[in-house]
């Protein structure tokens, strides 16, 4: 998958469980974005894994913390192999 | 057919995502669900480790099952100290545990520790617990006896819930920012049983009957263009079928609905042995090409259950509309071409799983059939003491019958249409009265030489001076319709100890929306023509006793 199609995935996971929309080209991160708190957060993580069929080191869980942060390490993640 | 964009349009595009074989967290979060009334419920969560991933997945569930929850959370504590709330009453607690959190204990020492802690539980609150016990391979199972001894104490095991299925159990990963180590596949697979399986077993009225369609539904093809040999019963329809089979060994009337020719259905049936259902499965059979809201009204009828007790299920959203409009409360499955996303449908909707099956439950569809023998008994009798006789129809009063505490418990809160007080009383709460010197719970059932139809009627009664106060009176809806209302109750309650020295008998009288049979049963007792108004109602003793015993009936004491 390619970054674009890796942002809009993220996107629509975060749209989907914090309800509201996010668009493209612009970063969501957690401190600036209202109802993002921990339960949400674990919510989002579980979320994005299962859609693009990965699953985050332990080490990096409490780091994803922008929208930005799960493309790069998805991509990171697939790049090597996927899981 | 009515229907683009509507709320049952809504309803069953929802299913199709709360069904799948695993549904995501991301598909679930899109699920849109129609606010039509749901029915508002308190559950407090006990826990010690977080349930809140869980609940998230639970939540358009709870919606498709109409009930609105307000989950009081507490916080994690390993030693369960249930620290007591401001006494509200509750609909259901939860206690939510990882037992591998209690790995210093040996099973019997948990056993017996969980034990004690659930019985606390118990004497705070009548509300039914669901322990959620997730740990190691067979620990849960381990703790079951021990904690379904308590009154209302229901076990879930989550790696029972997925059963053969190949996914992850434990994520030790996500425990630091989740709260727990359930992985979030099992989580899914747990909010949808509580939400649509334990839940509404609860809180909600039961699906006694299902009826279904034939083609597309359950098999694939159309019998009247493919044949009895050319219809396929594909893995999905043999496990849908095998399914069926087993809720109606459980006690779920089954009924077929079916636009075709009845003598080709029959045929099929007969001469397909592959088939694990058989013709006679089903309780009632309406095949023909008049209205299948005309079916299911008679279906209901039949059945003696109320229409919205009926689950309807086919492969076309037209004939779902059509039914929808015309039955009132009736709810819908929309059959896919994916037997297995049908059956899925069907396990999971709300009030058809029962947790826990009863000797009676499965008395019911076999006393059902019996009916139709009595109604020809009927015919044939020139009395009605003689037809009773020849039936060797036989009522059995027990008074305090502890072991079948469970049962009252079930008629009190599921009777809707013989029930005058609509108590609708808990099993804690049968457990009360039964150990109360004041107070009796008396248990009647209903046999005859075709079949026993169980307990099928229960009276809740106290002593108030030389009064004895009628609180709760249900009978089945199984035994109603044989004119044997006034020997099941009233025989039980006169002959009752408690009732010794009394003059008269007050009645609770309730108005609900199906209670009116209650109602005229009531009504005439007191020589009224209009509905008695709710509250206590009193009549004497001597005014009552002439009809208590129907000629020709065979009493017992239990």
């Amino acid at each position: 998958m390619t970054p674009i199609e890796l942002e809009a995935v993220v996107l629509s996971v975060l749209s989907a469980i914090l309800r509201r929309p996010f668009e493209p080209g612009h970063d969501v991160v957690r401190a600036d974005t209202h109802g993002w708190d921990s339960l949400k957060h674990v919510e989002i993580v579980f979320a994005v894994e299962e859609e693009l069929g990965v699953e985050f080191p332990e080490s990096v869980l409490g780091e994803l913390d922008r929208a930005s942060r799960f493309v790069s390490e998805a991509a990171r993640i697939l790049g090597a192999g996927g899981r | 057919m009515s229907g683009a964009s509507s709320p049952t349009s809504a309803r069953l595009e929802a299913a199709r995502v709360l069904f799948a074989e695993r549904p995501t967290r991301l598909a679930l979060a899109g699920v849109a669900i129609p606010s039509d009334p749901r029915r508002s419920v308190r559950i407090r969560v006990h826990r010690n480790h977080a349930i809140e991933p869980v609940l998230a997945l639970a939540a358009p569930y709870l919606a498709y099952a109409r009930i609105s929850a307000e989950f009081e959370i507490g916080a994690y504590d390993d030693s369960l100290s249930f620290p007591s709330g401001p006494g509200e009453p509750l609909d259901a607690t939860l206690v939510y545990l990882d037992l591998d959190r209690f790995e210093r204990m040996t099973p019997d020492e948990l056993a017996t520790w969980l034990g004690g802690r659930v019985h606390v539980l118990r004497d705070e609150n009548p509300a039914p617990i669901v322990v959620v016990a997730f740990g190691a391979a067979g620990r849960a199972e381990a703790l079951r006896p021990a904690l379904e001894s308590v009154v209302d104490v229901f076990v879930v095991d989550p790696r029972s819930i997925a059963g053969a299925e190949s996914i992850p159990h434990v994520d030790e990963r996500a425990l630091g920012v989740s709260g727990t180590r359930v992985a979030n596949g099992l989580q899914g697979l747990l909010a949808r049983e509580l939400a649509s399986s334990v839940l509404p077993a609860l809180l909600l009225p039961p699906i006694k009957a299902i009826a279904i369609d034939l083609d597309e539904t359950l098999v694939r093809g159309v019998l009247g263009e493919d044949g009895v040999d050319g219809v396929d019963l594909t893995a999905g329809h043999l496990a849908l079928q095998t399914t069926l089979r087993d809720l109606r060994e459980r006690g779920t009337f089954l009924a077929l609905v079916s636009r075709n020719v009845e003598s080709d259905v029959e045929a099929l049936f007969r001469e397909r042995d592959d088939f694990p259902l058989r013709w006679d499965d089903f309780s009632v059979r309406r095949v023909g090409w008049g209205s299948k809201s005309d079916a299911l009204l008679e279906v209901a009828r039949e059945l003696r259950i109320a229409p919205d007790a009926v689950l309807f299920v086919d492969d076309n959203p037209g004939e779902l509309f059509e039914v929808l409009e015309h039955v009132p409360g009736v709810d819908v499955v929309l059959a896919s071409r994916d037997a297995e996303q049908t059956r899925r449908a069907i396990v999971h909707h709300p009030g058809v799983r029962k947790l826990r099956g009863s000797r009676d439950d499965a008395l019911r569809v076999r006393d059902l059939a019996a009916n139709r023998e009595r109604e020809d008994a009927a015919r044939t009798h020139a009395t009605r003491e003689d037809y009773l006789r020849d039936l060797e129809v036989t009522i059995t009063r027990r008074y305090d019958a502890l072991d079948a505490r469970d049962r009252i418990a079930e008629l009190c809160r599921k009777t809707n249409q013989f029930n005058l007080a609509l108590l609708r009383t808990s099993a804690v709460d049968v457990e009360r009265r039964m150990a109360s010197a004041s107070s009796v719970v008396i248990s009647a059932t209903l046999d005859d030489r075709l079949s026993s139809s169980g307990t099928v009627a229960v009276v809740l009664a106290t002593r108030v001076d030389d009064r004895l106060v009628v609180e709760e009176l249900c009978v089945s809806c199984r035994a109603l319709g044989r004119g044997l209302e006034d020997s099941l109750v009233l025989a039980s309650l006169l002959d009752a100890p408690l009732a010794a020295g009394c003059t008269e008998i007050a009645f609770q009288v309730a108005h609900g929306d199906r209670n009116e049979p209650a109602l005229r049963w009531i009504a005439s007792h007191l020589g009224i023509d209009e509905t008695p108004a709710p509250g206590l109602h009193t009549l004497s003793i001597e005014r009552l006793r002439p009809s208590s015993r129907a000629a020709g009936v065979r009493f017992l004491a239990g």
